[in-house]
């Protein structure tokens, strides 16, 4: 550049300054410049405060556990070792085994608590975990931590585990609570390990290691209830005729079960041969299992269902067990426990990426394994939520900015009813067309620079602030800030466009017209 | 005793505003001579406005026939307005270097101070300002001689935030500061009062005519000031001649009266004047 060229550029930055800031037209300028820091402002708050939300949704679902749950809900499901192979199989060609993905498999477990009061023992359903489980280091710990080994013995409880045992969300929780078998007659006090601060995914209410439930869970368990004798049932048996109904229709299935053997039912006699009454007159019956039972947990699923359709179920005491010599009893605490499970019932996918839960979820489903895709569904949800919210964006963001221009461009036709003389002036005295265009140019980048610069700081800085003081007053709401930068480039550079042709627009005439028509129209 | 060279010389100049019916300027022939003060007198509507307008290229437009030819003198180029196309720049370029304005709605930039508005032409001459100060100040002082009107202490003042007498006054200073070569003024005296106004601006005029306010840098003799003025007592004080249009009389147009050949008394040549120039009407 030139000395004539860089002196020609100062006196129109010269110019364009003293225009902007003299007294009579600081009060225009300081329209021109707030409507452009405004839109820029508006547009860039907008933009990423949608972007920022649409983030932290993310963020916040990467701290979930990125898994794709496979198997059967049913109890009578297995993810075996064979599935857990073709499974493997599936993701590696999927996936890839480098980017990294783990499968857990795990058991669902049936329960019921002690509750606060004493007098009842609700139903809660869990699940085991193994120490090396993703999903322990993505819960929160309001209290305790994860397990360390596969044997320690503890449960994991959730807020919901918490609720249905009677305590309120501002107690303390227990540090050790009575667990029990859906039918087993007596409560395991067992230690809290840890307690978490939200909701465990399929909705779990607790966690357990994966060898402590086991050694929690009986193998052959036996025992006498009220009505429900429990032992062998005979496919010859007659169906005792005063049984309800649905609890024949149940006998009838048990009957028909594969893995569970039914060998004897006997109604207990008295010495004279005649069926034994209970002590408000009623009969009692006999039920029990074979020693094949591969799902002993299955057996006091059906037990306590049958319990519940007789209504009422207790263990007998050692006075009332008594009369049924010809019985063996095990008690709760000294029954056999087994050392294991061979096969489980269900597993986690872990990813390490959100965009590898499809192709994961198209693996599993190659493999024949229903899914629960709740972390897909969110994600989905979060990716249509942005979206609507874009679509607005780029309906709002045109209209902002058509109001920005006509803003300014009505200032700027007022101003320029002035500006017109002067420009006329300046023609007259010698001034050149280029020196009026550079000087109109300069001030339109001083507006834009002054417009933006504000635009810029205040849609950030407010941005941050909205996102920064939103975080203190709530953890549920997330509201980040993050507006992609290729953002901030085009609205600079379409501030700075509308900046010039307003101007521009509105002194086209005077520039072209000869000098003294410009200082022949009406001046301030 | 030789006639002064000419400054413009115009032959049968018709021009015409875009899309009027009756010519602006109707075949005008006269001659504006280098070094004197030509007074241009008219009837409203004549075309005086319009000529100085012409001549000091403050139009864009064509000349619908006839020819102005501004000779610039010591060997430089003569111009032909009619004949060559000159570009935007290059008629900006004379109307900065040679020429300079004092136009009747004394219009000072708002935005620029009076002493900034005075070294404009300088600075866009590209002087620096270290050059360029002393002399504007130099100069707006010499104004407060002649006028006494305290100009310099209102030098740092908003072109706004002063008198109209104050401001012509500030336009004439920025219509010589740069000592052109031709001054036009445009009813100089319209906007000023006539306790002493017209008199500082008269008198401002006459000392740059003589070379008492600027330096020199175009010798007095090459000091061309051309008026368009109605207060013929303060033309005639001012005039080395004068140059008399009237639109309506084609035949007429154009004339140039010496100063000479009228009284000496401002007030008796007032009077012979406008005997003449209603002799000249009918």
């Amino acid at each position: 550049m030139n000395s004539t060229s860089t002196q020609t550029n100062r006196i129109a930055v010269w110019f364009a300054w003293r225009d902007l800031t003299a007294r009579h037209a600081i009060s225009g300028s300081i329209v021109i410049v707030m409507t452009v820091a405004l839109v820029v402002a508006g547009i860039l708050l907008g933009v990423g405060l949608i972007r920022g939300q649409e983030a932290a949704r993310l963020q916040d679902l990467t701290r979930r556990p990125l898994a794709i749950w496979v198997g059967s809900t049913s109890i009578h499901g297995e993810f075996t070792s064979e599935i857990q192979g073709s499974l493997e199989r599936a993701l590696a060609t999927r996936i890839g085994k480098s980017t990294g993905y783990s499968i857990h498999p795990f058991h669902q477990v049936l329960l019921q608590v002690e509750h606060r009061d004493g007098k009842r023992v609700p139903k809660i359903r869990g699940r085991t975990a193994t120490a090396n489980d993703p999903i322990l280091r993505k819960l929160n710990y309001r209290r305790g931590e994860a397990f360390r080994t596969n044997e320690d013995c503890g449960v994991i409880v959730t807020p919901e585990f918490l609720a249905e045992a009677g305590y309120a969300e501002s107690d303390e929780p227990p540090s050790k609570i009575g667990l029990k078998e859906l039918g087993w007659p007596a409560l395991e006090s067992v230690t809290v390990l840890g307690v978490i601060d939200s909701q465990l995914p399929l909705k779990y209410d607790f966690l357990l290691a994966e060898a402590y439930a086991a050694r929690l869970l009986t193998s052959f368990p036996r025992g006498e209830f009220w009505r429900v004798v429990i032992g062998p049932v005979p496919r010859t048996m007659e169906m005792p005729t005063e049984l309800s109904p649905s609890t024949m229709k149940l006998l009838e299935q048990w009957k028909r079960a594969a893995h569970v053997k039914v060998t004897d039912v006997l109604p207990a006699l008295d010495d004279t041969g005649n069926p034994r009454k209970s002590p408000d007159g009623r009969s009692y019956w006999r039920l029990e299992t074979n020693s094949a039972n591969k799902a002993p947990r299955v057996w006091w699923e059906i037990v306590n269902e049958l319990a519940e359709n007789f209504q009422q179920a207790k263990v007998l005491t050692e006075e009332e067990r008594a009369d049924f010599q010809h019985m063996d009893f095990i008690d709760a605490d000294t029954s056999e426990k087994p050392d294991g499970w061979e096969n489980h019932d269900a597993a986690g996918v872990f990813v390490n990426d959100l965009s590898l839960l499809d192709p994961a979820a198209d693996a599993c489903r190659e493999v024949g394994l229903a899914t629960n895709d709740d972390i897909r569904k969110d994600r989905k949800e979060i990716g249509t939520w942005a979206e609507e919210w874009w679509r607005l964006i780029l309906l709002a963001a045109p209209v902002a900015a058509s109001g920005g221009f006509a803003v300014l461009m009505l200032v700027n036709w007022i101003r320029a009813r002035r500006k017109l003389a002067d420009i006329g002036l300046l023609k007259g005295i010698g001034t050149t067309d280029c020196l009026i265009r550079r000087a109109l140019f300069a001030e339109a980048v001083l507006v834009w620079l002054a417009g933006t610069g504000l635009g810029v700081i205040a849609g950030t800085g407010l941005g941050y602030l909205i996102s920064f003081y939103r975080a203190k007053v709530s953890e549920d709401w997330q509201l980040g800030f993050n507006c992609p930068a290729w953002i901030y480039a085009v609205t600079i550079f379409l501030s700075g466009i509308a900046c010039w042709a307003s101007l521009r627009l509105s002194t086209w005439k005077a520039v072209k017209d000869p000098p003294i028509t410009s200082l022949s129209r009406p001046a301030e | 005793m030789t006639d002064p060279p000419a400054a413009f010389q115009l032959s049968d100049v018709v021009y015409r505003y875009h899309k009027q019916p009756r010519p602006a300027l109707n075949g005008i022939t006269a001659t504006i001579q280098r070094g004197r003060t030509t007074v241009v007198l008219g009837p409203n509507g004549a075309g005086k406005s319009t000529l100085l307008y012409l001549l000091g290229l403050l139009w864009d437009d064509k000349l619908e026939a006839g020819r102005i030819t501004y000779h610039r003198g010591k060997g430089e180029q003569d111009i032909d307005y009619s004949s060559i196309q000159m570009t935007s720049d290059e008629r900006a370029h004379l109307r900065l270097r040679e020429f300079g304005f004092v136009l009747q709605s004394c219009y000072l930039l708002p935005q620029l101070t009076c002493e900034e508005n005075v070294a404009l032409p300088l600075r866009l001459q590209g002087v620096k300002r270290a050059d360029y100060d002393p002399k504007v100040q130099m100069l707006i002082k010499g104004a407060d001689s002649i006028g006494g009107d305290a100009l310099f202490e209102r030098r740092h003042h908003r072109g706004s935030r002063v008198s109209g007498g104050q401001r012509q006054r500030f336009a004439v200073l920025r219509g010589i500061v740069h000592d052109p070569k031709v001054l036009f003024a445009d009813e100089p005296f319209a906007s000023v009062d006539e306790f002493g106004g017209i008199d500082a601006i008269r008198d401002l005029l006459r000392n740059w005519k003589a070379g008492g306010i600027t330096p020199q840098k175009t010798s007095n003799s090459e000091r061309t000031l051309v008026i368009v003025c109605h207060q013929l007592q303060t033309a005639v004080e001012l005039a080395d001649c004068f140059l008399i249009l009237n639109g309506r009389h084609k035949m007429i147009d154009g004339r140039v009266l010496e100063r000479s050949e009228f009284p000496t008394d401002p007030n008796d040549c007032e009077k012979a004047i406008k005997k003449k120039m209603l002799e000249d009407a009918f």
